[in-house]
């Protein structure tokens, strides 16, 4: 289920960049660009189009295609969600519209302290909302049109790349660290 | 002219090692400190600011080198113990950093 909405997304990302850098593409044209079936395209500029991601301009025989600047806020939260694992996160709990902590541990298969690390980084950026429904700690997303918004506008840099490897890199003692280590309780790692 | 008694201040010449090896220190520990400090921006945690103060620290020790070689107001010819010392506190930072948990 994650992997299919994961490439939707993709794909979104894909017909958001091409219409970002040829804008008022119409919708053959897309498809000829994209390669992609016009009912899956037709689709997918819905979706954008619904959630204010592109913008849609009707003339007398087309509809003509513009992506929607991003404002201070968007800008704001794709600067978080440069970091791949937060992309990760972020993506899980919107697919899975709330998700719990052992959840999300056991689907990014990382260590709970770094689990715990970036979800702290989340809440404190307001991206992601923690909610206690009996013993357990329940993540949503708080603005989900927003967050949508930008994970499709975002595009890998090399030097996202870099970062992302230098932050995995000095992770990485963490895991080894926490192989040595009882499992701490949930409690304590949120 | 110069009067006599006053004699010009110019830079020393360095044999050309000394350019080519500081322009290359340079240019890395401005790529890693680059990298180190937008890692910090993003995670904002203890262990990638002391992570980041170190090679932070090798990159003010690579542009000191530089403007030692190209500007006379930094040609202060440090000694070779100064340097070290520059390296060793930079190094203790990332060990630190490293280790921490």
């Amino acid at each position: 289920m994650f992997k299919e909405e994961i490439l939707e997304n993709d794909r979104r990302r894909k017909i958001y960049a091409v219409i970002k850098k040829n804008p008022g593409l119409h919708i053959r044209e897309l498809q000829r660009v994209l390669d992609i079936p016009l009912a899956s395209l037709q689709y997918h500029l819905n979706y954008m189009a619904r959630r204010s991601i592109i913008i849609e301009e009707k003339a007398e025989h087309y509809t003509r295609y513009y992506t929607k600047a991003l404002d201070p806020e968007d800008k704001k939260i794709l600067s978080i969600l440069r970091q791949k694992t937060m992309r990760e996160i972020v993506l899980i709990i919107l697919v899975s519209k709330k998700a719990k902590y052992h959840f999300l541990v056991e689907n990014l298969k990382l260590p709970t302290s770094t689990v715990s690390f970036y979800i702290k980084n989340l809440l404190e950026n307001d991206i992601v909302l923690r909610t206690k429904i009996g013993y357990e700690n329940v993540y949503t997303i708080k603005n989900e049109d927003r967050i949508s918004k930008v994970l499709i506008a975002y595009q890998s840099s090399l030097l996202d790349i870099l970062v992302d490897r230098w932050a995995n890199t000095w992770l990485e003692n963490r895991i080894v660290n926490e192989k040595t280590k009882e499992e701490p309780k949930e409690e304590d790692n949120d | 002219m110069l009067s006599q008694g006053e004699s010009q201040v110019s830079l020393p010449v360095y044999p050309p090692i000394a350019y080519v090896g500081r322009t290359v220190f340079i240019i890395v520990t401005t790529i890693i400190f680059i990298i180190a400090l937008l890692a910090y921006l993003r995670l904002r945690s203890r262990k990638s600011l002391l992570l980041t103060t170190g090679f932070g620290l090798f990159f003010v020790h690579g542009m000191l080198g530089i403007l030692e070689l190209f500007v006379l107001a930094f040609n202060h010819d440090f000694t070779e113990g100064m340097h070290l010392l520059l390296d060793a506190v930079a190094l203790t930072f990332i060990l630190i950093g490293t280790l921490k948990d």
